[in-house]
């Protein structure tokens, strides 16, 4: 049974669980550990108990709850998901989940990440539900508040100067964002009293858009900022630039959090606020989205080729498979999106197996330098095996999580615009060799003689392995469980676009 | 006033009652002078409970009688208690009481001298004449100085001289300041001077800039003064809580008049707004940029002082008087007890003695402080940058809205970026079966101020979940 206030429940249940880590003593690690595991472990539930009540074919919100919060600002509390945003709010808790099971080793200073971490997942469970745009942003700037810490603080020397370039570039996005709301609020009307209003279902209807924002320049401007704003979190190139940095230098389950959830939230922005809001602006930046996502699919593949570090392979890996969804949303075309939308959830599950399997070699030899990696598979044969199905995944393998939605934006794209089709398969392309280039280097071979006393599996690393890879496989090989969620909205919102 | 049956002598009455916190910081003022030459303890203590009487007066008095004020003042028309007066004049003595609850024994000098101080800006904020803002200015200063001077141990007191210098050269620019527009005005009230600006033909092409820079950087010099003035090198030279008050407060007052002498250029509305918007994006963009180099706490803290005054400032530029003064209020009103708490604190966790309190509840209330002034959701700092960056967009001001949130970035690198050097490196904490370390030299004084810290956080946590809303009759 699915109690009242789901939502809130699901969304304020971590930021609890900080607070309670917040009171215990930074002796206590295994305590902390185990609060942040269970609050993070029933929203999960929840999220999957909502998933069993919501109605696919339904257009609008669901599990809705509004309420008055600060008036004067023209706030208010309004959550609800629809079939775009419940699939990721299902992902956001599951690989929040997962993050803190990896995250199991992080002893020094584990009080103040882990309740860091649950403020993170509450900033993105969120985004993910609000209505109210400036409600949207107050958590948008909770995750990017977190992010930073998490960096700056577990990131080493170079996650210090890391997290000053996460800081800035993301608190420009965020600024950029927030006048964009500002103005979109100013020049929409509330049909009931004339006023203006943050509510994004009101935002939506063009109706109620005033004479201004009906010009054609500043609807241009304000989806620029947007774009702009969320471009940073996805990344987008050239704005990418404080990604590899910080993979580079975190422990690995902040790159986790980072590549499956944060990333996420641009994307999201784009989708629930941009597009719908101004479809005009959208169709005139979709040729600039697909050149953007072309480039990011070849730079993020020739990246994840030229690397020697994991961490920052598979952060350009992720990029990489980000511009191949940039390019199915830029198409307009109903499978390009739905592709985009299936891609945002599966490079999520994939890619987070990906850092948890890497944060396993990362816990057994403090280092994720491909040179110094051999014969995985003779030493820790499970871990080798879910490691390298993860891999095969991330290559766009048919009949893993990937390939549908990587097939579906190809054939969208190809319609529209097959220059961009043709840089989204080059990034495939390349995402076969970096990741059989990591499979010959990490896997196979015969391993070197540091690695003889390496440990075996352990059983929190195939707790969090396992069902990804339980996960990864049923969506390749039965993606519409997830299509049937989403395929309604998604519908929707290419209709809205004109596509 | 009724004087039979049916009859009613209709002349304005001074009623004491609206008085009443005044009288009592000029009561306390007046006992902690007579006492001071004796070293007692006891001094302080009745200097400190003045201040909360004073504090409890001005919060029952609250509305301060609606927009129009009391008019009837024991020292005249010079003088008028409305809501914003009253607003701030509960925020001066709160912050005060606080901070002279906090401050070492011993210190019942400086105690009675952030009396006076207080009290000067308290007059600041009700002054409606040029010779009232004199008045006070100069109550506030000297009250501020010697509260410094007396805190300041003799050794250290070059840095003090040096803020006196800058505070009188301030003061004096201010008084040429409201001699100049006096005489551009023909009054010296300031209710007056809008009608006669009115019925004046035209102005001289510079005098009003000139004017509006003497009033502007008199004020700033005077009140604020050289920020980060009380560290000499690594040295603390004042205790944190009263550097703390003496970054706030002023802001405090200094809003009040603005908002009062605003209204009175009302002729030039256009010039003195976009002078108002050049003020503040110098205050902001030079306040954190000053700050962002600065390697200690408390200097990097004072510095951004002058960028937060910039940015209440804006709020004065984005809308009309009214709406102006509310954004400007609230910006203000929640900077000061989020920027005391984070300098109390940092006095206390890098303070000399107190190394090694990296760890538990202080850490945690500093970074909620920090985080509050970077102006980032949900603690108070947030929601009147929100309202400002509202009321500029709203007001087509793009320029400004530019400057307001690249404040906010500078701001979140100024505030968020030492958090981060606090806590770098994790230091391990002892084992739980480890006997508790002897208590510290001073662990009394910590206990208040870790007190006083968590009353702050928990109004700097009220406002920005919504529960409270500071100065709600403004809106």
């Amino acid at each position: 049974m699915v109690p009242a206030h789901t939502l809130s429940w699901i969304v304020f249940l971590p930021l609890g669980g900080a607070l309670v880590i917040l009171c215990l003593a930074p002796q206590r690690r295994e305590a902390i550990k185990t609060v942040a595991l269970c609050t993070a472990a029933l929203p999960v539930v929840q999220a999957v108990l909502m998933v069993f009540r919501f109605d696919p074919g339904e257009t609008a919100f669901q599990f809705v709850e509004h309420y008055t919060w600060a008036p004067v600002l023209g706030f208010e509390y309004f959550v609800g998901v629809d079939g775009l945003s419940l699939p990721l709010v299902v992902l956001a808790t599951l690989v929040s989940f997962l993050a803190l099971l990896t995250a199991w080793s992080v002893e020094s200073g584990a009080k103040g990440f882990f309740a860091l971490a649950l403020i993170l997942e509450t900033g993105v469970l969120g985004v993910f539900c609000a209505l109210d745009t400036a409600l949207l942003w107050v958590f948008w700037e909770l995750v990017l508040t977190a992010t930073f810490f998490l960096v700056s603080l577990w990131g080493g020397e170079e996650g210090r100067r890391a997290g000053r370039q996460f800081l800035i570039l993301t608190q420009t996005g965020a600024l950029a964002i927030l006048l964009a709301l500002l103005a979109l609020r100013q020049h929409v009307a509330d049909p009931l009293d004339g006023g203006p209003t943050f509510n994004l279902i009101l935002q939506l209807d063009q109706a109620n858009h005033d004479q201004w924002l009906s010009g054609t320049g500043v609807r241009h401007w304000i989806f620029a900022a947007l774009v702009f704003g969320c471009g940073v979190l996805i990344p987008i190139y050239p704005l990418h630039v404080w990604q590899p940095r910080l993979h580079r230098s975190s422990p690995v389950a902040v790159p986790l959090l980072v590549a499956a959830l944060v990333a996420k939230l641009g994307f999201y922005g784009i989708l629930r606020i941009a597009w719908p809001v101004l479809p005009d602006a959208a169709a005139w930046a979709r040729p600039v989205l697909m050149t953007l996502g072309g480039i990011a699919a070849i730079h993020g593949g020739l990246g994840a080729l030229g690397r020697r570090d994991l961490a920052v392979i598979l952060g350009y890996g992720s990029f990489s498979l980000l511009g191949l969804a940039l390019i199915g949303l830029g198409s307009f075309t109903l499978s390009g999106v739905q592709g985009a939308g299936l891609l945002l959830v599966t490079h999520g599950l994939v890619y987070a197996m990906l850092f948890a399997a890497a944060g396993g070699l990362y816990d057994r030899k403090g280092n994720l330098d491909l040179e110094r990696w051999c014969g995985l598979y003779k030493r820790a044969p499970v871990l080798g095996a879910l490691f390298t199905l993860a891999l095969l995944a991330a290559w766009g393998l048919p009949g893993l999580a990937i390939y549908p939605g990587a097939a579906l934006t190809l054939a969208g794209a190809l319609v529209r615009h097959p220059l961009a089709a043709l840089a989204g398969a080059v990034g495939l392309l390349l995402a076969a060799a970096w990741t059989s280039r990591v499979i010959l280097k990490v896997c196979l071979g015969e391993p070197s003689a540091d690695l003889d006393d390496l440990p075996a599996t352990r059983g929190r690393e195939l707790g969090a392995l396992v069902p990804l890879a339980l996960l990864v496989l049923l969506l390749g090989l039965y993606p519409r469980l997830l299509a049937d969620l989403t395929s309604t909205t998604l519908a929707g919102l290419v209709r809205v676009v004109g596509g | 006033m009724t004087v039979g049956p049916g009859q009613t002598l209709d002349v304005p009455v001074v009623t004491f009652a609206a008085w009443r916190p005044e009288l009592v910081l000029a009561a306390t003022l007046v006992l902690g002078l007579l006492a001071g030459a004796r070293a007692r303890r006891h001094v302080q203590f009745a200097v400190v409970a003045g201040l909360v009487v004073a504090a409890v007066l001005a919060a029952i008095d609250q509305d301060g009688g609606g927009p129009a004020g009391r008019p009837s003042h024991p020292l005249g028309a010079h003088f008028v208690v409305d809501g914003p007066a009253a607003l701030a004049r509960l925020a001066l003595t709160a912050l005060a009481a606080l901070v002279a609850g906090v401050l070492p024994r011993g210190q019942h000098r400086s105690a009675t001298m952030l009396v006076a101080a207080t009290l000067g800006l308290v007059w600041l904020t009700e002054a409606t004449t040029a010779a009232a803002v004199l008045l006070a200015v100069g109550t506030a200063v000297v009250g501020g100085s010697m509260s410094a001077w007396f805190a300041a141990s003799g050794g250290q007191r070059r840095a003090v001289r040096r803020w006196h210098l800058t505070a009188a050269l301030g003061f004096a620019v201010l008084a040429y300041g409201l001699a100049l527009w006096s005489g551009l005005a023909g009054t010296l009230e300031f209710g007056e001077a809008a009608a006669n600006l009115a019925a004046r033909p035209s102005l001289p092409p510079l005098a009003l800039p000139l004017v509006l820079s003497c009033l502007g950087v008199g004020l700033v010099l005077s009140l604020l003064g050289e920020p980060g003035r009380f560290q000499d090198g690594d040295l603390e030279v004042v205790p944190a809580a009263l550097t703390g008050w003496l970054t706030v407060a002023p802001l405090v007052g200094l809003v009040v008049l603005v908002h009062r002498l605003v209204p009175a250029t009302d002729s030039a509305a256009p010039a003195v707004s976009d002078f108002m918007g050049a003020l503040a994006a110098v205050l902001v963009i030079g306040g954190f940029l000053a700050a962002a180099v600065q390697s200690r706490l408390q200097r990097r803290l004072a510095w951004a002082a002058a960028g937060q005054v910039g940015l209440a400032l804006l709020g004065h530029a984005a809308a009309s008087s009214g709406g102006g003064l509310a954004i400007s209020m609230r910006c203000v009103l929640t900077f000061a007890p989020a920027q005391l708490g984070a300098v109390l604190l940092s006095g206390a966790i890098a303070g000399p003695g107190h190394v090694g309190l990296r760890r538990g509840a202080l850490p945690v209330l500093l970074a909620g402080f920090l985080v509050s002034l970077a102006a980032v959701p949900p603690l108070a700092g947030w929601r009147p940058r929100f309202e400002l960056l509202q009321a500029l967009v709203a007001g087509d001001r793009y320029l400004l809205g530019g400057v307001a949130a690249a404040g906010t970035l500078f701001g979140c690198v100024v505030y968020l970026r030492p958090l981060v050097g606090l806590w770098r490196g994790h230091a391990e904490p002892p084992p739980l079966d480890e006997a508790a370390p002897a208590a510290p030299a001073g662990a009394g004084s910590l206990a208040v101020t870790s007190l006083v810290a968590a009353a702050l956080f928990a109004i700097v946590l009220a406002w920005g979940a919504g529960l409270l809303r500071p100065g709600w009759y403004l809106d």
